[in-house]
């Protein structure tokens, strides 16, 4: 499975670690700040690229001709990610295309773009609201 | 003051970003009669023009769905996204067009790189700053002094303007003798005296200024004639 992230960042850097380590998982980090690579660590087995994502010609040296199975859009820029996203999604016809947006309006929006987007701050805003709940028993605890 | 006419066009243009594009279309635009309202994010710009532009302008990101139906985007006859940044104008006028249904909308992209997409997601007028300024630098070292004046069927034709040197070997002959290229009209010949017409007996005189239609491919052999 060919895998692109977009955004070396904490999410980004954590989710790329995760899937490189799976089998036969390509890996390919795409971040604008080249120092942002440190985070992956020396044993990551996959690949740091620098370059914007918002770029449209650095996705000709890393789609074409190979097929891309997931791109994750997960910089900290909701733009950016829409983007990237959509350039997976349009030009490289990426099956599974994913961005990670903040402001939730725009995200819902998107969605309905057919984008797939995933909101930080309503998963944040539901998973406080559980944690404030009256505790019936003992549910799940923070980690 | 704006026209009779000019009130019955009048439109509402909606401006993103007051850079000084922004800046500078707002104003030409309210000159002209529309209405229009710039959307500006970075407080310290919006009140560095507030002072000038007054209920022209707005503050608030553009990109966000909320901000754009607050100012009217349902109502736009256009919205035009002049940003930094090429995806925040990508998304401007996305959620414009998808969510407020604004019949137009015009982006400025940076990268030139990304014109493509942007006309593939259904922005429909991109303007790739980038490649315009870089072809007004070739136009300004066009040797050959052949200075552009319109460009036609997509930059495919074109009419230039060119001075008539007194050591031209075109310089006091008549048009007929001269062999131009295929595909260029000598249109018309501008001297001191007024402009002249041209046909076959017309003789080319030092410092005319000599207007031509001609396809770009040709424009080599031109400037080699002259």
């Amino acid at each position: 499975m060919k895998v692109v992230i977009m955004g070396c960042g904490r999410l980004g850097q954590r989710v790329a670690k995760k899937m490189a380590k799976e089998e036969n998982c390509d890996v390919i980090v795409i971040d604008k700040n080249a120092s942002a690579f440190h985070r992956l660590g020396k044993d990551f087995p996959g690949k740091g690229m620098q370059a914007d994502g918002t770029d449209m010609g650095i996705y000709s040296d890393i789609m074409e001709g190979v097929a891309v199975d997931v791109f994750l859009a997960l910089t900290n820029s909701d733009n950016a990610n829409i983007m990237a996203a959509e350039i997976a999604r349009q030009k490289y016809k990426v099956a599974k295309v994913i961005a990670r947006v903040d402001d939730p309006i725009r995200a819902k929006a998107f969605e309905e773009l057919g984008i797939e987007t995933f909101c930080p701050t309503v998963l944040s805003e539901k998973r406080l609201a559980k944690m404030m709940a009256p505790p019936k028993q003992e549910e799940e605890r923070g980690d | 003051m704006p026209t009779e006419e000019a009130r019955e066009n009048k439109l509402f243009i909606i401006v993103a970003g007051a850079g000084k594009t922004g800046y500078n279309l707002t104003k030409l635009l309210a000159e002209e009669g529309h209405e229009v309202l710039l959307v500006e994010k970075t407080k310290a710009r919006y009140y560095e023009l507030n002072a000038e532009l007054g209920e022209n302008i707005f503050l608030g990101d553009a990109s966000e769905s909320d901000v754009l139906k607050e100012v009217g985007a349902n109502r736009a006859n256009a919205i035009v996204a002049v940003t930094g940044e090429d995806d925040t104008n990508l998304v401007i006028c996305q959620l414009a067009k998808i969510m407020y249904m604004t019949p137009r909308t015009i982006a400025r992209i940076s990268n030139p790189k990304n014109e493509d997409i942007f006309s593939a997601l259904g922005v429909d007028n991109v303007v790739n700053t980038t490649k315009i300024v870089n072809s007004l630098i070739e136009k300004e070292v066009d040797a050959g002094m052949l200075v552009p004046v319109l460009e036609m069927k997509g930059g495919k034709v074109e009419v230039v303007e060119t001075e008539i040197s007194s050591n031209s070997p075109v310089a006091n002959r008549a048009i007929r003798d001269i062999k131009l290229p295929e595909e260029c009209l000598i249109v018309s010949v501008v001297r001191e005296d007024g402009v002249v017409f041209p046909h076959g007996n017309t003789v080319l005189q030092a410092d005319d200024t000599v207007v031509v239609l001609i396809a770009k491919d040709k424009k080599a052999a031109l400037r080699e004639l002259l």
